[in-house]
C-alpha cells in the first residue's frame, strides 16, 4: 500500500495550479464591490459633470438669444449661397421700409395730398413743400420726395441698415 | 475614443492576482494588503489601461510586481511548520500537499518564484509572460522547466508520500 502510494504519479503542472491560493471569501467580495462601487461613482461623476456643463452652456446662451440666432443660421447659410450663386451684388433695396411709410404719411397729410396735384402745373400749397433731404428747394408738383426713402445722406440706395 | 474598463469583471482578476502574489510572499494577510493596494492603485490609474498593449490581467501583474518590489520583509512559510502527510483523509492530503507545494515555491529564489507565481498563479500564458517581462519565450520555457524541477526536488526529498527523486513517474 504505501509503496503503490510512493509510486504514484505526480503531475507538477496540475498540482501547482490545483494549490493555486485562494483569497478569503470576504475579503474577495468586499474588494470586487469597492472596484465596482469606486467605478461607477467615477462614471456618474463625469457623465452628471457633462450634463451639467451642457445645461449651462444652454442657459448662456439662450439668455443671449444665441439658440435662436444658431438656429436660423441655416436658413441664413442658405440664403447666402443662393444669393452668390444668382450672382446678386448684395444691395438690397428697402421700398416699403417702416421709415418710408412713417415720412410719406407725414409728408402727403401735413402738407398738403401730392397725389391731388401729381399731374397738374398750377402754384398751390403743394408746389412749396419743402423737400427735407434737399433744404428748402421747392419740389414741382408730382415730384415724389425720393424714391428710396433715403434719409439723405447714403446716396441712393437704403443699404438696409436703418 | 473610449477604452474598455479593465475592472468591469474583478472577480477573477482578483483571484489571479491573489494567486500570483501568494505564490510571491505566501499566502495570508501580507497577500490580501498587496492584492488590495493593487486593485487601489488599478482603480486610480484606470485610464492609464491600454487594451492594445495587453490583457488587463497582465496591466494589473505589472502593477502587483511593483507593489511587491516596493515592500520589504515579507514573509515566506517555513517548512518546519509543515503538517505530517502521514493522514489517510483524502480531503486533508489534499490540503497538506497543497501546503507542501506552496511551502516548496516559496523556497525556491525569487527568480524561480517569479516565474512560478506568474505561470501557475496568475494563469499567464508563455507569450503573456514573455511580453511582461521582455524575454523570449523559448528562454521561459526552460526557465520554467528548471524551475518546476528544483521543486519536484525539494517535494521529493521532504515527503515520503512523493517518489523517489529522479523516478519518471514525476512529470515536472
Amino acid at each position: 500500500m504505501s509503496r503503490n502510494r510512493k509510486r504514484r504519479s505526480f503531475d507538477l503542472e496540475r498540482e501547482l495550479r490545483a494549490a493555486r491560493p485562494e483569497p478569503g471569501r470576504d475579503f474577495l467580495h468586499a474588494l470586487a464591490s469597492e472596484v465596482r462601487e469606486r467605478g461607477h461613482s467615477r462614471r456618474s461623476f463625469r457623465l452628471a459633470f457633462a450634463v451639467g456643463l451642457t445645461a449651462a452652456l444652454l442657459v448662456a446662451l439662450s439668455a443671449v438669444g444665441g439658440i435662436g440666432y444658431a438656429a436660423a443660421a441655416p436658413a441664413h447659410a442658405v440664403k447666402a449661397v443662393v444669393s452668390a450663386v444668382k450672382g446678386d451684388d448684395g444691395v438690397t433695396l428697402i421700398q416699403q421700409s417702416p421709415a418710408c411709410v412713417q415720412y410719406v404719411t407725414h409728408a402727403n397729410s401735413g402738407r398738403g395730398n401730392l397725389s391731388e396735384t401729381a399731374s397738374g402745373s398750377g402754384s398751390t400749397d403743394s408746389d412749396t413743400l419743402i423737400n427735407p433731404h434737399l433744404g428748402n428747394t421747392a419740389l414741382g408738383p408730382g415730384e415724389f420726395p425720393t424714391d428710396d426713402c433715403d434719409p439723405g445722406n447714403s446716396g441712393a440706395h437704403n443699404r438696409g441698415g436703418d | 475614443m473610449f477604452s474598455r474598463d479593465p475592472l468591469a469583471n474583478a472577480e477573477p482578476l482578483i483571484r489571479r492576482v491573489y494567486a500570483y502574489v501568494a505564490y510571491r510572499i505566501g499566502d495570508g494577510p501580507d497577500a490580501e494588503d498587496v492584492t488590495s493596494e493593487t486593485f487601489e492603485r488599478a482603480v486610480r490609474y484606470r485610464r492609464s489601461y491600454d487594451s492594445t498593449k495587453g490583457e488587463p490581467i497582465e496591466w494589473l501583474i505589472g502593477i502587483a510586481r511593483r507593489v511587491i518590489a516596493g515592500r520589504s520583509g515579507l514573509r515566506e512559510v517555513p517548512m518546519e511548520e509543515l503538517p505530517e502527510t502521514s493522514d489517510p483523509n483524502p480531503f486533508e492530503n489534499r490540503v497538506v500537499s497543497a501546503i507542501v507545494l506552496r511551502s516548496a515555491v516559496a523556497r525556491l529564489d525569487e527568480r524561480d518564484r517569479e516565474l512560478i507565481a506568474l505561470r501557475y498563479g496568475a494563469d499567464l500564458s508563455i507569450r503573456e509572460m514573455s511580453e511582461l517581462l521582455g524575454v523570449r519565450a523559448n528562454t521561459l520555457e526552460v526557465a520554467l522547466h528548471r524551475a518546476r524541477g528544483r521543486i519536484a526536488s525539494r517535494l521529493q526529498a521532504r515527503s515520503e508520500d512523493l517518489p523517489d527523486p529522479g523516478s519518471e513517474a514525476v512529470r515536472i
